[in-house]
Protein backbone atom coordinates (compact mmCIF):
# COMPACT_ATOMS: atom_id res chain seq x y z
CA UNK A 1 0.00 0.00 0.00
CA UNK A 2 1.47 3.30 -1.19
CA UNK A 3 2.39 5.39 1.86
CA UNK A 4 0.27 8.45 0.28
CA UNK A 5 -3.02 6.21 1.19
CA UNK A 6 -1.84 5.31 4.56
CA UNK A 7 -4.39 6.47 7.88
CA UNK A 8 -2.83 8.98 9.24
CA UNK A 9 -3.31 8.83 12.73
CA UNK A 10 -1.95 9.89 16.58
CA UNK A 11 -0.29 6.80 18.62
CA UNK A 12 -0.16 6.75 22.31
CA UNK A 13 3.82 7.35 22.34
CA UNK A 14 6.14 5.91 25.20
CA UNK A 15 7.78 8.52 26.66
CA UNK A 16 9.37 7.20 29.71
CA UNK A 17 12.58 8.85 30.56
CA UNK A 18 11.77 11.44 27.82
CA UNK A 19 12.61 9.12 24.83
CA UNK A 20 9.57 8.86 22.37
CA UNK A 21 9.85 5.97 20.30
CA UNK A 22 7.67 4.03 17.93
CA UNK A 23 7.43 0.28 17.23
CA UNK A 24 3.93 -0.22 15.90
CA UNK A 25 5.42 -1.06 12.62
CA UNK A 26 8.96 -2.88 11.85
CA UNK A 27 11.48 -2.06 8.96
CA UNK A 28 14.47 -3.97 10.48
CA UNK A 29 16.76 -6.05 7.82
CA UNK A 30 18.60 -7.89 10.78
CA UNK A 31 16.24 -9.36 13.17
CA UNK A 32 17.40 -11.14 16.62
CA UNK A 33 15.19 -13.09 19.11
CA UNK A 34 15.24 -11.68 23.06
CA UNK A 35 17.06 -15.05 24.17
CA UNK A 36 20.13 -14.19 21.60
CA UNK A 37 20.76 -10.45 23.27
CA UNK A 38 20.38 -12.65 26.64
CA UNK A 39 22.74 -15.22 25.83
CA UNK A 40 25.39 -12.76 23.69
CA UNK A 41 25.20 -9.77 27.03
CA UNK A 42 26.57 -12.56 29.30
CA UNK A 43 28.48 -14.24 26.93
CA UNK A 44 30.57 -10.61 26.72
CA UNK A 45 30.77 -10.62 30.02
CA UNK A 46 32.30 -13.69 30.66
CA UNK A 47 34.71 -13.55 27.97
CA UNK A 48 35.79 -9.93 29.84
CA UNK A 49 35.86 -11.66 33.08
CA UNK A 50 37.93 -14.88 31.98
CA UNK A 51 40.33 -12.52 30.05
CA UNK A 52 40.68 -10.45 32.79
CA UNK A 53 41.91 -12.78 35.76
CA UNK A 54 44.26 -15.08 32.88
CA UNK A 55 46.07 -12.14 31.24
CA UNK B 1 18.98 11.52 -0.02
CA UNK B 2 18.48 13.80 3.47
CA UNK B 3 20.62 13.35 6.64
CA UNK B 4 17.13 11.83 8.21
CA UNK B 5 16.98 9.01 5.57
CA UNK B 6 20.59 8.22 5.45
CA UNK B 7 20.40 7.60 9.47
CA UNK B 8 16.86 6.01 9.32
CA UNK B 9 18.93 3.24 6.64
CA UNK B 10 21.64 2.88 9.18
CA UNK B 11 19.28 2.04 11.39
CA UNK B 12 17.30 -0.34 9.27
CA UNK B 13 20.36 -2.73 8.72
CA UNK B 14 21.07 -2.59 12.27
CA UNK B 15 20.50 -5.86 14.30
CA UNK B 16 17.36 -5.24 15.86
CA UNK B 17 15.18 -7.52 18.67
CA UNK B 18 12.04 -9.07 16.71
CA UNK B 19 8.60 -7.51 18.49
CA UNK B 20 6.44 -10.82 19.98
CA UNK B 21 3.91 -12.46 17.91
CA UNK B 22 1.44 -12.94 20.77
CA UNK B 23 1.72 -10.24 23.60
CA UNK B 24 2.93 -11.90 26.46
CA UNK B 25 1.45 -12.19 29.82
CA UNK B 26 2.38 -9.69 32.96
CA UNK B 27 4.41 -12.47 34.35
CA UNK B 28 6.55 -12.73 31.25
CA UNK B 29 7.03 -9.44 31.01
CA UNK B 30 8.28 -9.15 34.75
CA UNK B 31 10.48 -11.86 34.00
CA UNK B 32 12.16 -10.87 31.12
CA UNK B 33 12.01 -6.69 32.50
CA UNK B 34 14.38 -8.31 35.28
CA UNK B 35 16.37 -10.66 33.85
CA UNK B 36 17.16 -7.48 31.56
CA UNK B 37 17.83 -5.35 34.50
CA UNK B 38 20.18 -7.67 36.64
CA UNK B 39 22.39 -8.27 33.14
CA UNK B 40 22.43 -4.44 32.86
CA UNK B 41 23.85 -4.48 36.53
CA UNK B 42 26.41 -7.60 36.30
CA UNK B 43 27.65 -5.35 33.02
CA UNK B 44 28.09 -2.52 35.01
CA UNK B 45 29.74 -4.51 37.42
CA UNK B 46 32.05 -6.45 34.89
CA UNK B 47 35.78 -3.85 34.66
CA UNK B 48 36.73 -3.19 31.04
CA UNK B 49 39.48 -5.25 30.55
CA UNK B 50 43.10 -3.68 30.20
CA UNK B 51 42.38 -0.78 32.11
CA UNK B 52 43.90 -0.57 35.81
CA UNK B 53 41.80 2.51 37.07
CA UNK B 54 39.52 4.85 35.27
CA UNK B 55 40.03 7.85 38.04
CA UNK B 56 40.15 9.92 34.84
CA UNK B 57 36.41 9.68 34.61
CA UNK B 58 35.09 9.31 38.58
CA UNK B 59 34.01 13.23 38.82
CA UNK B 60 31.37 12.59 35.82
CA UNK B 61 28.76 12.29 38.79
CA UNK B 62 25.82 13.52 37.31
CA UNK B 63 26.92 11.43 34.30
CA UNK B 64 26.37 8.39 36.15
CA UNK B 65 23.23 9.16 36.99
CA UNK B 66 21.25 10.49 34.20
CA UNK B 67 23.47 7.82 31.39
CA UNK B 68 23.12 4.99 34.17
CA UNK B 69 26.61 4.43 33.47
CA UNK B 70 29.42 2.97 35.84
CA UNK B 71 33.25 4.17 35.03
CA UNK B 72 35.92 1.94 34.64
CA UNK B 73 32.94 -0.75 33.39
CA UNK B 74 31.59 -2.34 30.43
CA UNK B 75 28.99 0.04 31.28
CA UNK B 76 31.05 2.88 30.49
CA UNK B 77 28.93 4.45 28.11
CA UNK B 78 25.62 3.50 29.79
CA UNK B 79 22.58 4.59 28.08
CA UNK B 80 24.09 8.08 26.97
CA UNK B 81 24.17 7.32 22.91
CA UNK B 82 20.29 6.65 23.23
CA UNK B 83 19.83 8.99 25.41
CA UNK B 84 21.46 12.03 23.69
CA UNK B 85 20.60 10.15 20.40
CA UNK B 86 17.00 10.20 21.29
CA UNK B 87 16.94 14.02 22.89
CA UNK B 88 18.66 15.69 19.48
CA UNK B 89 15.91 13.63 16.99
CA UNK B 90 13.39 15.18 19.24
CA UNK B 91 14.72 18.89 19.19
CA UNK B 92 15.21 18.24 15.43
CA UNK B 93 11.64 17.06 14.64
CA UNK B 94 9.79 19.69 17.28
CA UNK B 95 11.64 22.56 15.96
CA UNK B 96 10.83 21.40 12.68
CA UNK B 97 14.75 21.27 11.05
CA UNK B 98 13.96 17.96 9.81
CA UNK B 99 10.74 17.43 8.10
CA UNK B 100 8.76 14.80 10.21
CA UNK B 101 5.24 13.91 10.48
CA UNK B 102 5.07 11.97 13.47
CA UNK B 103 1.27 11.32 12.68
CA UNK B 104 2.47 9.54 9.49
CA UNK B 105 3.22 5.85 9.97
CA UNK B 106 6.04 6.17 7.59
CA UNK B 107 7.65 9.00 9.25
CA UNK B 108 7.21 7.79 12.67
CA UNK B 109 9.27 4.34 11.46
CA UNK B 110 11.52 6.13 9.88
CA UNK B 111 12.34 8.78 12.86
CA UNK B 112 12.67 5.36 15.18
CA UNK B 113 15.14 4.49 12.19
CA UNK B 114 16.76 7.31 12.32
CA UNK B 115 17.04 7.60 15.86
CA UNK B 116 18.45 4.59 16.50
CA UNK B 117 21.31 4.90 13.63
CA UNK B 118 22.60 8.27 15.44
CA UNK B 119 22.61 6.19 18.62
CA UNK B 120 24.94 4.02 16.95
CA UNK B 121 27.14 6.82 15.61
CA UNK B 122 27.14 8.16 19.11
CA UNK B 123 28.31 4.62 20.51
CA UNK B 124 30.62 4.66 17.65
CA UNK B 125 32.28 8.38 18.37
CA UNK B 126 31.98 7.69 22.39
CA UNK B 127 33.59 4.50 22.14
CA UNK B 128 37.11 5.45 20.24
CA UNK B 129 37.10 8.73 22.33
CA UNK B 130 37.00 6.74 25.94
CA UNK B 131 38.79 4.16 24.86
CA UNK B 132 41.58 6.23 23.09
CA UNK B 133 41.62 8.55 26.92
CA UNK B 134 41.64 5.23 28.90
CA UNK B 135 44.23 3.39 27.50
CA UNK B 136 46.54 7.09 27.75
CA UNK B 137 45.55 7.22 31.24
CA UNK B 138 45.25 3.61 33.30
CA UNK B 139 46.67 0.34 31.71
CA UNK B 140 47.79 -2.72 32.81
CA UNK B 141 48.90 -4.09 29.47
CA UNK B 142 52.23 -3.80 28.58
CA UNK B 143 51.80 -2.92 24.12
CA UNK B 144 51.28 -0.16 22.44
CA UNK B 145 48.45 2.30 23.29
CA UNK B 146 46.56 2.05 19.91
CA UNK B 147 46.43 -1.71 20.79
CA UNK B 148 45.10 -1.35 24.01
CA UNK B 149 42.49 1.58 22.77
CA UNK B 150 41.31 -1.01 20.13
CA UNK B 151 40.74 -3.50 23.05
CA UNK B 152 39.09 -1.39 24.99
CA UNK B 153 37.03 0.60 21.90
CA UNK B 154 36.03 -3.18 20.92
CA UNK B 155 34.67 -3.53 24.34
CA UNK B 156 32.40 -0.38 24.43
CA UNK B 157 31.19 -0.50 21.00
CA UNK B 158 29.13 -4.39 21.78
CA UNK B 159 28.32 -3.56 25.44
CA UNK B 160 27.11 -0.71 24.29
CA UNK B 161 25.43 -1.77 21.22
CA UNK B 162 24.03 -4.65 23.79
CA UNK B 163 22.46 -2.39 25.98
CA UNK B 164 20.91 -0.46 23.18
CA UNK B 165 19.30 -4.01 22.27
CA UNK B 166 18.32 -4.21 25.80
CA UNK B 167 16.59 -1.36 25.86
CA UNK B 168 14.72 -2.35 22.55
CA UNK B 169 14.14 -6.05 23.61
CA UNK B 170 11.84 -4.48 27.07
CA UNK B 171 10.29 -1.56 24.72
CA UNK B 172 9.36 -3.72 21.93
CA UNK B 173 6.67 -5.18 24.51
CA UNK B 174 8.78 -8.57 25.75
CA UNK B 175 9.50 -6.66 28.95
CA UNK B 176 7.66 -3.57 30.86
CA UNK B 177 8.18 -0.50 30.00
CA UNK B 178 11.37 1.04 28.94
CA UNK B 179 15.17 -0.14 29.29
CA UNK B 180 16.27 3.23 29.62
CA UNK B 181 13.80 4.02 32.39
CA UNK B 182 14.46 0.86 34.29
CA UNK B 183 18.43 1.44 33.93
CA UNK B 184 18.02 4.71 35.13
CA UNK B 185 15.76 3.66 38.28
CA UNK B 186 18.41 0.98 39.06
CA UNK B 187 21.51 3.24 38.59
CA UNK B 188 19.83 5.78 41.15
CA UNK B 189 18.57 2.96 43.51
CA UNK B 190 22.39 1.41 43.75
CA UNK B 191 23.58 4.75 44.76
CA UNK B 192 20.91 5.62 46.73
CA UNK B 193 21.29 2.15 49.08
CA UNK B 194 25.03 2.35 48.77
CA UNK B 195 24.66 6.09 50.56
CA UNK B 196 22.62 5.08 53.15
CA UNK B 197 24.24 1.16 53.66
CA UNK B 198 26.76 0.77 51.87
CA UNK B 199 29.49 -0.79 54.19
CA UNK B 200 33.41 -0.19 52.54
CA UNK B 201 34.02 2.78 49.84
CA UNK B 202 34.49 2.41 46.48
CA UNK B 203 36.60 5.54 45.50
CA UNK B 204 36.76 5.15 41.64
CA UNK B 205 32.63 5.24 41.54
CA UNK B 206 32.50 7.79 44.57
CA UNK B 207 30.34 5.75 46.56
CA UNK B 208 31.31 6.12 50.17
CA UNK B 209 30.69 4.52 52.88
CA UNK B 210 27.05 4.46 54.13
CA UNK B 211 25.67 6.61 56.69
CA UNK B 212 23.75 3.94 58.94
CA UNK B 213 27.17 1.56 59.14
CA UNK B 214 29.61 5.12 59.28
CA UNK B 215 27.00 6.13 62.31
CA UNK B 216 26.97 2.84 64.05
CA UNK B 217 31.31 2.91 64.02
CA UNK B 218 31.02 6.31 65.45
CA UNK B 219 28.66 5.44 67.79
CA UNK B 220 30.48 2.20 68.84
CA UNK B 221 34.03 4.06 69.33
CA UNK B 222 32.34 7.34 70.90
CA UNK B 223 33.93 9.40 68.20
CA UNK B 224 32.62 12.46 66.52
CA UNK B 225 29.29 12.17 65.21
CA UNK B 226 28.54 15.82 64.10
CA UNK B 227 30.47 14.94 60.89
CA UNK B 228 27.57 12.73 60.34
CA UNK B 229 25.01 15.51 61.06
CA UNK B 230 26.54 18.04 58.26
CA UNK B 231 29.28 16.99 56.46
CA UNK B 232 31.97 19.32 57.19
CA UNK B 233 35.09 17.48 55.53
CA UNK B 234 37.29 18.07 53.20
CA UNK B 235 38.60 14.31 53.02
CA UNK B 236 35.56 12.71 52.61
CA UNK B 237 33.56 15.11 50.63
CA UNK B 238 30.95 12.35 49.43
CA UNK B 239 30.21 11.45 53.32
CA UNK B 240 26.41 11.35 53.23
CA UNK B 241 24.98 13.05 56.33
CA UNK B 242 21.88 12.83 58.54
CA UNK B 243 20.57 16.54 56.64
CA UNK B 244 21.15 14.84 53.15
CA UNK B 245 19.31 11.65 54.48
CA UNK B 246 15.85 13.78 55.92
CA UNK B 247 16.55 15.86 52.89
CA UNK B 248 15.66 12.55 50.69
CA UNK B 249 13.19 11.31 52.25
CA UNK B 250 11.04 14.56 52.04
CA UNK B 251 11.64 14.45 48.66
CA UNK B 252 10.75 11.59 47.77
CA UNK B 253 7.50 12.20 49.58
CA UNK B 254 6.95 15.95 47.91
CA UNK B 255 7.72 14.63 44.61
CA UNK B 256 4.96 11.91 44.89
CA UNK B 257 2.51 14.23 46.46
CA UNK B 258 3.30 16.42 43.14
CA UNK B 259 3.03 14.01 40.61
CA UNK B 260 0.04 12.86 41.48
CA UNK B 261 -1.93 16.56 41.84
CA UNK B 262 -3.96 17.29 38.98
CA UNK B 263 -5.72 20.18 37.49
CA UNK B 264 -9.21 19.15 36.56
CA UNK B 265 -11.21 21.10 33.02
CA UNK B 266 -14.61 20.06 32.70
CA UNK B 267 -15.71 18.28 29.36
CA UNK B 268 -18.62 17.08 27.74
CA UNK B 269 -18.42 13.97 25.17
CA UNK B 270 -21.14 14.31 21.81
CA UNK B 271 -21.51 10.97 22.55
CA UNK B 272 -22.19 10.48 26.19
CA UNK B 273 -24.92 13.99 25.95
CA UNK B 274 -25.63 15.51 29.23
CA UNK B 275 -22.70 13.71 31.29
CA UNK B 276 -20.24 15.98 32.47
CA UNK B 277 -16.01 15.02 33.25
CA UNK B 278 -13.25 16.24 33.37
CA UNK B 279 -9.99 16.02 32.27
CA UNK B 280 -7.17 16.25 34.09
CA UNK B 281 -4.13 17.93 33.37
CA UNK B 282 -1.08 16.58 35.37
CA UNK B 283 0.16 19.80 37.89
CA UNK B 284 3.91 18.46 36.52
CA UNK B 285 2.63 18.96 33.41
CA UNK B 286 6.28 18.28 31.59
CA UNK B 287 7.55 15.58 34.29
CA UNK B 288 10.87 15.29 34.84
CA UNK B 289 11.81 16.23 31.15
CA UNK B 290 13.46 19.64 32.06
CA UNK B 291 15.25 18.14 34.82
CA UNK B 292 16.54 15.33 32.09
CA UNK B 293 17.36 17.80 29.49
CA UNK B 294 19.27 20.02 31.64
CA UNK B 295 21.46 16.95 33.27
CA UNK B 296 21.77 15.31 29.98
CA UNK B 297 23.06 18.86 27.74
CA UNK B 298 25.76 19.43 31.53
CA UNK B 299 26.85 15.98 31.45
CA UNK B 300 27.50 15.85 27.81
CA UNK B 301 29.65 18.89 28.24
CA UNK B 302 31.23 17.67 30.94
CA UNK B 303 32.00 14.44 29.47
CA UNK B 304 33.33 16.30 26.14
CA UNK B 305 35.29 18.38 28.12
CA UNK B 306 37.07 15.67 29.77
CA UNK B 307 37.83 13.35 26.66
CA UNK B 308 39.06 17.04 24.90
CA UNK B 309 41.56 17.50 27.48
CA UNK B 310 43.55 14.68 25.36
CA UNK B 311 42.55 16.45 22.24
CA UNK B 312 42.78 19.82 22.66
CA UNK B 313 43.40 21.49 25.83
CA UNK B 314 42.39 25.01 24.81
CA UNK B 315 38.74 23.61 23.69
CA UNK B 316 38.47 21.26 27.05
CA UNK B 317 39.38 24.70 29.00
CA UNK B 318 36.48 26.32 27.41
CA UNK B 319 34.12 23.37 27.57
CA UNK B 320 35.38 22.61 31.20
CA UNK B 321 34.29 26.85 32.28
CA UNK B 322 30.80 26.27 30.34
CA UNK B 323 30.44 22.68 32.07
CA UNK B 324 31.02 24.46 35.56
CA UNK B 325 27.70 26.14 35.82
CA UNK B 326 26.23 22.74 35.73
CA UNK B 327 27.81 21.37 38.56
CA UNK B 328 28.02 21.73 42.53
CA UNK B 329 29.87 21.57 44.58
CA UNK B 330 32.41 22.22 41.22
CA UNK B 331 33.71 18.18 40.30
CA UNK B 332 37.27 19.04 41.11
CA UNK B 333 37.17 20.98 44.54
CA UNK B 334 37.52 20.09 47.97
CA UNK B 335 34.24 21.18 48.70
CA UNK B 336 31.97 18.42 50.69
CA UNK B 337 28.61 17.39 49.10
CA UNK B 338 26.60 18.75 51.58
CA UNK B 339 24.30 21.56 53.15
CA UNK B 340 28.18 22.90 54.14
CA UNK B 341 29.20 23.61 50.28
CA UNK B 342 26.73 26.53 50.05
CA UNK B 343 28.44 28.15 53.40
CA UNK B 344 31.83 27.84 51.81
CA UNK B 345 30.75 28.67 48.34
CA UNK B 346 27.22 30.62 48.32
CA UNK B 347 27.76 32.42 44.68
CA UNK B 348 28.65 28.81 43.23
CA UNK B 349 25.44 27.81 44.58
CA UNK B 350 23.25 30.70 43.69
CA UNK B 351 25.36 30.66 39.89
CA UNK B 352 24.05 26.92 39.95
CA UNK B 353 20.77 27.54 40.94
CA UNK B 354 19.86 30.00 38.99
CA UNK B 355 21.30 28.65 35.18
CA UNK B 356 19.71 25.13 36.46
CA UNK B 357 16.31 26.77 36.95
CA UNK B 358 16.39 29.54 33.88
CA UNK B 359 17.16 26.07 31.71
CA UNK B 360 14.76 24.07 33.19
CA UNK B 361 12.02 26.80 32.28
CA UNK B 362 13.41 27.06 28.75
CA UNK B 363 13.41 23.16 27.74
CA UNK B 364 10.33 22.66 30.14
CA UNK B 365 8.44 25.01 27.07
CA UNK B 366 10.41 23.78 24.28
CA UNK B 367 9.14 20.20 25.27
CA UNK B 368 5.52 21.07 25.26
CA UNK B 369 6.21 21.89 21.36
CA UNK B 370 8.27 19.20 20.90
CA UNK B 371 6.14 16.27 22.37
CA UNK B 372 2.46 17.36 21.10
CA UNK B 373 1.66 18.75 24.54
CA UNK B 374 1.23 22.33 23.07
CA UNK B 375 -2.55 23.57 22.79
CA UNK B 376 -2.97 23.20 19.33
CA UNK B 377 -2.09 19.47 19.52
CA UNK B 378 -4.65 18.81 22.56
CA UNK B 379 -7.19 20.64 20.99
CA UNK B 380 -7.47 19.08 17.74
CA UNK B 381 -7.07 15.16 19.46
CA UNK B 382 -10.30 16.64 22.02
CA UNK B 383 -12.28 17.84 19.03
CA UNK B 384 -11.53 14.63 17.08
CA UNK B 385 -12.10 12.71 20.31
CA UNK B 386 -16.16 13.99 20.28
CA UNK B 387 -15.09 16.31 23.75
CA UNK B 388 -16.52 19.72 24.17
CA UNK B 389 -15.75 22.26 26.60
CA UNK B 390 -19.54 23.11 27.94
CA UNK B 391 -20.51 26.70 26.58
CA UNK B 392 -17.36 26.65 23.80
CA UNK B 393 -18.11 26.31 20.35
CA UNK B 394 -16.61 23.40 19.21
CA UNK B 395 -13.90 24.91 17.54
CA UNK B 396 -10.23 24.08 17.61
CA UNK B 397 -9.10 27.29 17.37
CA UNK B 398 -11.21 28.78 20.36
CA UNK B 399 -10.50 25.61 22.78
CA UNK B 400 -7.05 25.86 22.54
CA UNK B 401 -7.31 29.04 23.43
CA UNK B 402 -9.00 28.03 26.63
CA UNK B 403 -5.97 25.15 26.87
CA UNK B 404 -3.30 27.72 26.51
CA UNK B 405 -4.78 29.36 29.48
CA UNK B 406 -3.89 26.11 31.53
CA UNK B 407 -0.97 24.43 29.69
CA UNK B 408 1.55 27.48 28.79
CA UNK B 409 1.38 28.19 33.01
CA UNK B 410 1.49 24.57 33.86
CA UNK B 411 4.40 23.85 31.80
CA UNK B 412 5.71 27.17 33.14
CA UNK B 413 5.34 26.57 37.05
CA UNK B 414 5.84 22.61 36.84
CA UNK B 415 9.41 23.60 34.92
CA UNK B 416 10.34 25.53 37.70
CA UNK B 417 9.08 23.39 40.30
CA UNK B 418 11.36 20.61 39.01
CA UNK B 419 14.28 22.80 38.56
CA UNK B 420 13.73 23.96 42.08
CA UNK B 421 13.45 20.39 43.46
CA UNK B 422 16.63 19.22 41.75
CA UNK B 423 18.84 21.99 42.85
CA UNK B 424 17.70 21.97 46.82
CA UNK B 425 18.15 18.66 46.88
CA UNK B 426 21.96 18.65 45.24
CA UNK B 427 22.66 21.92 47.50
CA UNK B 428 21.26 19.95 50.74
CA UNK B 429 23.13 16.63 49.69
CA UNK B 430 20.41 14.24 49.14
CA UNK B 431 21.09 10.93 48.08
CA UNK B 432 21.70 9.92 44.37
CA UNK B 433 21.13 13.42 43.86
CA UNK B 434 17.96 15.63 43.23
CA UNK B 435 18.56 14.86 39.92
CA UNK B 436 18.78 11.34 40.50
CA UNK B 437 15.68 11.23 43.11
CA UNK B 438 13.65 13.64 40.66
CA UNK B 439 13.84 10.50 38.36
CA UNK B 440 13.57 7.44 40.25
CA UNK B 441 10.49 8.51 41.75
CA UNK B 442 8.68 9.59 38.95
CA UNK B 443 10.23 6.62 36.45
CA UNK B 444 8.86 4.46 39.82
CA UNK B 445 5.23 6.40 39.66
CA UNK B 446 5.16 5.27 35.81
CA UNK B 447 5.75 1.95 36.31
CA UNK B 448 3.38 1.68 39.29
CA UNK B 449 0.79 3.03 37.06
CA UNK B 450 1.63 1.02 34.08
CA UNK B 451 1.60 -2.47 36.40
CA UNK B 452 -1.56 -1.43 37.57
CA UNK B 453 -3.14 -0.72 33.62
CA UNK B 454 -1.46 -4.14 32.72
CA UNK B 455 -2.93 -6.30 35.82
CA UNK B 456 -6.37 -4.89 35.21
CA UNK B 457 -5.94 -5.94 31.47
CA UNK B 458 -4.81 -9.56 32.83
CA UNK B 459 -7.76 -9.67 34.93
CA UNK B 460 -10.78 -8.48 32.59
CA UNK B 461 -9.70 -9.68 29.17
CA UNK B 462 -13.36 -7.99 27.51
CA UNK B 463 -10.82 -4.46 28.32
CA UNK B 464 -8.84 -5.53 25.68
CA UNK B 465 -11.18 -5.41 23.17
CA UNK B 466 -12.69 -2.31 24.44
CA UNK B 467 -9.43 -0.02 24.25
CA UNK B 468 -8.58 -1.99 20.91
CA UNK B 469 -5.78 -4.22 21.86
Amino acid sequence: MPSSKKKKETVPVMSMAGLIRYYEEENEKVKISPKIVIGASLALTIIVIVITKLF
Amino acid sequence: MSFIDSLATLGQYLPAVTKPKEKPSLGQKLVWSLVAVIIYLIMASTPLYGITSASFFKNLILEQIIFASTTGTLAQLGIGPIITAGLIMQILAGSKLISIDLNDPDDRVKFTEAQKGLAFIFILVESALFGYVLARTSTTINASILFIAGIVIAQLIVATYLILLLDELIQKGWGLGSGVSLFILAGVMKIMFWDMFGIASVSSQNLPIGFFPALFTALASHSDVLNLIVNTSTKNLFQPDLVGLVTTIALIIITIYLTTMTIEIPVTSQKLRGIRRTIPLNFLYVSSIPVIFVAVLGSDIQLFASLASYVSPSASNILNTVSGVFFFPPPNSAIPHSIYAVVLDPLGALEYAVVFIVLSILFGILWVDVAGLDPATQAQQLVEAGIEIPGVRNNPKIIEGILARYIYPLAFFSSIIVGLIAVFATLLGAYGTGIGILLAVTIAIQYYSLLAYERSLEMYPLLKRLIGE
